[in-house]
């Protein structure tokens, strides 16, 4: 199996060169008057659908940003042609990120 | 200050590279405590890997780093992109973040303007590989796409080379820049050096760099 | 030797003569021969016995199609002797044989073949269960292929690798390929051609037979000649591709000069990636064989095989040559052989009709008889050929015919590895009697014999269609011209307009001839010895009991009947298997599926996958002085670290002069990062569960972090170095991590602050002893007392004359130490200097088990060692760090330690003192993950143990169920590795066991 990814620094790259951040699920919740249950659905809960979602890719053998896509899982292929660009990510490192 | 080269120490202590080539050194010069190989016995005709390692570089961030002006020089516009300017070259890493590389013949400036900088010089193995076959040998090291048909002046990329997270800088004309982890040196040249050993590659000094930074045209 | 005089076609040169070893005996060949021309030029008929029965197998095929060509070349198993070249000097053996190829010990299991119908091991030798490994070693004795020497050593050679980009991609360098590439290279950059064979030309190469009046060969070398001329096209010959994987990424090896023929430069084999914009796949076609009574004898063999055999390695295939086959290129052949002055005594040919006109005259006028209709039934002999049967195949009278070959096809299959392995579907032409693409994957485009043409203008035209088609789906027209609107429209019409003109062309040449649909000769029987799979001696017997167990498609009698399964993959049985089992179950071919081609297509060694094996790994600044000094090292995360300074591990002399006097240590591996900007304090109250605004001036704050569920993930300290500029320290194999957590856990924020990744840019030495203040305060002028420089102290100071370094007063192994941060290109400089300003107190380095030890008898953890998933900071009784007042940070994890603030009966972090006797020495005590239980039942489990010279009794540290061992009971521990249960007695401690009071690190 392999797939590329296209970073919206480097452009298409092998997936390889990637680590996933799972789907899209919102900002971190506010923490008073937080349930367990309410953190952990936040925190745990995974939907795996076989149609396109959004997720959160960070490049880590380039250049050290994360940022989210749309991709379908069922075939691998990025639905959006235009990347989603890198939200709230600031600068990085050198991309030696070992 | 920390990361920073000392200021002129009457005998500076000895620096050393990450990495020792395995060939008996022509000519030598001490540089800031560094000892720098300008020249290997039979060098031959290249492609040539040549440790940089002792030559400045720096690590700019800033969330405007668009109009940030180190060293008084302007940032390139584009993500990959890099520009050569007074000896120093920056390369675009990103939206907020660029390197700056010394690969000019003189000395690495000591000011560095008004921008936050790190002194990065000893984080990396730096190594630049010259000469007529280059672009081959970095077919064996690597699949990323570094010689585009359609692509002009140096470039960043990012990416990993031989497995291992690097910045690479290519020039259309038969020289390619890579900095890796420090840690990585030694094992990363030799293995260069052994991947490509059926194209010809062998240890160079710095002069085979210098050869060819000064013997560009324009 | 057996050799024809010498041809313009001809590979071979006849006055190189090469020796070499088969069986024992001297033979010789010549220059540019394969080990399968050379072999059968000197007359060797049997290399091998088959995979079950130990029939005699030998020449099929030249192409590496299956097993039977398979032969153990000097020590190495299972090369193809078709495919292999002959070297100097080369020692051949035959494989699964016992004896001599010719007289096999176990030929007689020949004879048992109906004690060992389809998936007899599956159905037989399952009851009772225990028996099973008995008959599985007998079974493995008797049945394989070649066996591996796991004693000898094969010197690898050169293996290298080779990454390439392209535009367009292009399989196979036959004339449609050729056509492709050519085509492509007018409108785009980067085109790749890939030929299996060591020349390109595909079956163009040694035909001489003339169309527009010039032999096809010279089209073929014109061909070549251009595309090696074109400077867009990169042309790798001897180059089999593997397979095609996701995004058109192509891979295969190449034989290099050293593996090919025995040069002494250059590499033996190399491994390559191509990632391609678009591929043409033109693979061509293969033989489909014809299934009939002993059809696996060595001499009967493929159509290509006796063509090649005379026309590109001088060899005359037999002495009486019949041929049964079904196509045109088949009767070509026989009439070139003829010409050759091979004789060819008859002609089967499985089609009623249709025959070439021409070449049917032709043959009659060579005087070979020529059956239309008919095929072969059985041949006769039992090592070797000595004649055959034929037989028409509407019914009638078989006759025999004297001979010593059979060339035997049923017709031709397209080549689909390539495009099956690429995602293509594929549905049978009853025309054609193939399999041919139905749906292609995006970016592919097939051309020439595997779209089942077969007229040599149509082959070449539709490379020509595919080439241009390829470089239009990868962008060709977006990028040719200088960019200005106009030039570009005339591009884009030029480029359509040469589509249309090729379409237009290949519309009006003949498609694919008719095919002959019949997988069998006209046999009677069962077909018990009748091969529809030669490597695991599949018959067609067999085939019918797959179908009466209900294993009646393709892809489930292939597991069941190992029908394709064997080094031959898919070619062997091929597109056999889908017409067989339609023959069989009555159903038409067109509604059965052949089976899904799988990489790799053509098998590659080993040691090319294994490539050049480097080792790429970190290495201190330190690495060089340490192996000087003797250092014993260990891989630990990406770096090496020296974990011993003697062959004593349990380093008690390295341990014995930290704890009395004062040791280094080389612990530059450690993450160490600076964080700065405005919301750099933001950040770290984020990532961290401890309060960070309270870093105080001149301070190391310990402070740990933890994923969503509370666990600990890593700790080290925070400095603050500047008003918005922090510089902290985590763990080892947490330094790569960093900051991707660190930004994953900001992302949605917008925070401004920025990170740099220090790790390898400052070396870092411990300095540890009682002993330890007094060496630094010899390579530094600041005040290092313990009033102005205390325990959890950060200083910047200076070593020797002009060195900086942050010196940080931590206490990991319990000693007063310092560690020192400094630019790595210093190491050497600061260590020696430390060295010497210790000589006259014996300091001496130690290493990572000698650390080990000492922080585990302090109690202090690592970090996974004394950790895990089920683990949180509350349960390693690190609660103090958490910071519980805070929400407003959102701290990651704080909403999980609350959640299990208040659990009972989790693990948790205990101390154990092994009784004296039991743990005295310590080959006697338990090793690390020993069990702790207590009446029969596991409560936990040992993170880490040791015997302490320095307390005089053996420690553990356990993680252990709350509750269930409170400090002071007993409890026992157990471990079985493998020499028998033993267990040893312990009493639950407080887990500090050294200087519990810390007065030795505050000192």
């Amino acid at each position: 199996m392999t797939f590329r990814i296209t970073c919206p620094v480097c452009g298409s790259r092998d997936v390889y060169e990637f680590t996933y951040g799972g789907h899209e699920r919102g900002p971190r919740p506010a923490q008073e008057g937080l349930s367990a249950e309410e953190h952990f659905r936040w925190a745990q809960f995974r939907t795996t659908r076989a149609e396109a979602q959004e997720e959160w890719w960070y490049h880590g053998a380039g250049c050290g940003v994360w940022f989210s896509m749309w991709r379908n899982p069922a075939t691998n292929r990025e639905e959006r042609p235009e990347p989603v660009d890198a939200r709230g990510t600031g600068p990085t490192t050198e991309g030696d990120g070992e | 200050m920390m990361h920073q080269t000392p200021a002129h120490p009457i005998t500076p202590p000895e620096r050393r590279s990450p990495l020792l080539l395995p060939i008996t050194p022509l000519e030598t010069e001490r540089r800031d405590g560094w000892e720098v190989v300008l020249e290997y016995e039979g060098e031959g005709e290249g492609p040539w890997l040549v440790d940089l390692s002792h030559r400045s570089r720096w690590d700019v961030q800033d969330r405007a780093i668009g109009e940030a002006r180190p060293f008084g020089l302007a940032v390139p516009e584009e993500w990959g992109s890099a520009r050569e300017s007074d000896g120093l070259l920056i390369n675009r890493m990103n939206r907020t973040q660029i390197s700056i590389w010394h690969i000019g013949p003189g000395d690495a400036p000591r000011t560095r303007g008004s921008v936050d900088s790190t002194d990065t010089t000893d984080s990396h193995c730096w190594l630049a590989i010259v000469g007529f076959g280059t672009p081959r040998v970095m077919e064996a090291l690597t699949s990323l796409d570094l010689f585009p048909p359609d692509r002009a002046g140096p470039r960043l990329t990012q990416g990993p080379v031989l497995h291992v997270p690097a910045q690479i800088v290519t020039f259309p004309d038969e020289c390619v820049l890579i900095a890796v982890a420090r840690g990585y040196g030694q094992t990363f040249a030799e293995a260069i050096l052994h991947s490509a050993a059926d194209l010809g590659i062998r240890p160079g000094g710095e002069r085979a760099f210098s050869r060819w930074r000064d013997g560009r045209p324009g | 030797m057996n050799r024809l005089p010498a041809t313009p076609t001809q590979k071979i040169d006849h006055d190189r003569r090469i020796r070499f070893v088969f069986a024992g005996r001297q033979l010789e060949g010549l220059k540019a021969d394969t080990v399968a021309s050379a072999l059968w030029a000197a007359g060797v008929r049997t290399w091998s016995r088959s995979f079950e029965y130990h029939r005699p197998r030998g020449l099929y095929d030249l192409e590496g199609e299956g097993a039977s060509g398979l032969v153990s070349i000097d020590g190495v198993p299972n090369r193809s002797a078709g495919t292999t070249l002959l070297e100097r000097g080369m020692t051949i053996a035959a494989q699964n044989v016992s004896g001599s190829p010719d007289r096999d010990v176990y030929g007689a299991l020949d004879r048992f073949d109906r004690w060992m119908p389809a998936g007899f091991y599956y159905r037989l030798f399952h009851r009772p269960y225990r028996a099973w490994p008995f008959f599985q070693d007998r079974m493995r004795a008797l049945a394989g292929l070649g066996r591996l020497d796991v004693d000898a050593r094969h010197d690898p050679g050169v293996r290298t690798e080779w990454y390439m980009n392209a535009d367009v991609a292009v399989v196979g360098g036959g004339a449609a390929g050729m056509s492709a590439a050519l085509a492509a290279a007018e409108h785009v950059d980067r085109v790749c051609l890939f030929e299996a064979r060591p020349w390109l030309g595909g079956h163009l190469d040694w035909r001489v037979r003339e169309v527009g009046g010039r032999p096809l060969r010279e089209r073929a070398i014109e061909l070549a000649r251009q595309v090696a001329g074109h400077s867009s096209i990169r042309v790798l010959t001897h180059a089999p591709v593997t397979g095609v994987w996701g995004e058109n990424l192509v891979t295969g090896f190449q034989v290099g000069p050293r593996g090919d023929g025995g040069a002494t430069e250059g590499y033996d084999e190399r491994h390559w990636e191509c990632r391609a914009h678009t591929i043409v796949v033109a693979t061509g076609a293969l033989e489909r064989p014809l299934v009939f009574e002993a059809n696996d004898r060595p001499g009967v063999m493929q159509v290509d095989t006796a063509w090649r055999l005379a026309r590109h390695y001088g060899v005359r295939p037999g002495e009486q040559i019949v041929f049964s086959t079904a196509d045109d290129l088949a009767l070509e052949a026989a009439a070139d052989l003829a010409d050759l002055g091979v004789q060819i005594v008859a002609v089967a040919d499985a089609r009623p009709e249709g025959l070439d006109g021409e070449l049917a005259a032709r043959l009659r006028d060579l005087g070979v008889e020529l059956m239309p209709g008919s095929a072969a039934a059985a041949v006769g002999g039992r090592r070797g050929v000595t004649g055959v049967e034929i037989a028409p195949l509407e019914g009638g009278q078989a006759r025999s015919f004297p001979c010593d070959v059979v060339v035997a096809a049923a017709g031709r299959q397209p080549e689909i590895g390539v495009l099956s392995s690429a995602g293509a579907g594929f549905e049978y032409s009853a025309h054609a009697a193939a399999f041919v693409p139905k749906s292609l994957p995006d970016g592919v485009f097939p051309a020439g014999r595997v779209l089942g043409l077969t007229d040599v203008e149509a082959i070449e035209a539709s490379g020509v269609v595919a080439g241009l088609n390829a470089a239009t789906a990868c962008g060709a027209l977006a990028r040719s011209g200088s960019g200005d609107g106009e030039s570009r429209d005339a591009d884009e019409r030029a480029l359509g307009s040469a589509i249309r003109d090729a379409e237009g062309r290949l519309a009006g040449l003949p498609g694919p001839a008719a095919g002959s649909g019949h997988v069998r000769g006209p046999m009677t029987g069962k077909g018990r010895k009748a091969f529809l799979d030669y490597d695991e001696d599949g018959t067609w017997k067999n085939a019918a009991q797959c179908v009466e167990q209900g294993f009646d498609v393709p892809e489930l009698a292939k597991r069941f009947g190992n029908f394709g399964l064997g080094p031959g993959q898919y070619r062997v049985p091929g597109q056999n298997l889908a017409m067989a089992m339609a023959e069989l179950t009555g159903r038409p071919v067109g509604d059965i599926q052949c089976t899904t081609v799988r990489p790799p297509l053509i098998p590659p060694s080993l040691a090319t996958l294994v490539g050049p094996g480097h080792d790429v790994h970190k290495r201190t600044p330190l690495h060089e002085d340490q192996t000087a000094r003797g250092a014993i090292f260990r891989q630990a995360g990406a770096w090496k670290r020296a974990r011993y300074f003697s062959d004593d591990f349990s380093c008690r002399e390295e341990i014995r002069n930290v704890r009395e006097n004062v040791g280094l240590l080389d612990s530059s591996p450690l993450g160490k990062f600076r964080v700065f900007g405005p919301d750099a304090l933001r950040a770290l109250q984020r990532v961290y569960i401890s309060n960070m605004t309270a870093v105080g001036e001149g301070r190391c704050k310990y402070a740990a972090m933890c994923n969503d569920t509370g666990n600990i993930i890593d700790d080290g300290v925070v400095t603050r170095v500047g008003r918005d500029d922090f510089y902290f320290t985590t763990s080892s194999n947490r330094a790569g991590g960093t900051v991707e957590w660190f930004r994953y856990h900001t992302r949605y924020d917008g925070w401004d602050y920025n990170l740099v990744n220090l790790t390898d840019n400052l070396a870092s030495i411990n300095i540890a002893g009682p002993n330890a203040r007094a060496v630094l305060s010899r390579v530094t002028d600041s005040d290092l007392s313990g009033g102005a420089f205390p325990y959890m102290g950060y200083r910047e100071i200076q070593v020797g004359d002009s060195i900086p370094a942050r010196c940080l007063r931590l206490g990991f192994v319990g000693e007063l130490s310092y560690e020192l941060h400094f630019l790595a290109s210093y190491a050497q400089h600061v260590w020696d200097l430390l060295m010497d300003a210790g000589a006259e107190f014996g300091i001496g380095p130690f290493g990572l088990e000698a650390q080990n030890c000492m922080r585990a008898e302090k109690g202090h953890i690592i970090i996974g060692t004394e950790s895990e998933q089920r683990v949180t900071l509350l349960d390693i009784g690190m609660g103090w760090m958490w910071d519980r007042s805070d929400t407003e940070s959102r701290k990651v994890g704080a909403p999980a330690l609350r959640a299990c603030a208040d659990q009972t009966d989790r693990l948790k972090l205990v101390g154990l003192r092994l009784d004296d006797t039991a743990g005295r020495k310590s080959p006697e005590g338990p090793a690390d993950g020993a069990l702790v239980t207590a009446r029969e039942e596991i409560l936990g489990y040992v993170c880490t143990t040791r015997y302490s010279e320095s307390l005089g009794w053996r420690y553990a540290l356990a993680l252990v169920r709350d509750g269930r061992a409170e400090r002071g009971t007993s409890v026992e521990l157990f471990q079985d590795l493998g020499d028998g249960p033993r267990r040893f007695a312990a009493m639950v401690v407080p887990p500090h066991f050294y200087d519990p009071d810390g007065a030795r690190l505050r000192g």
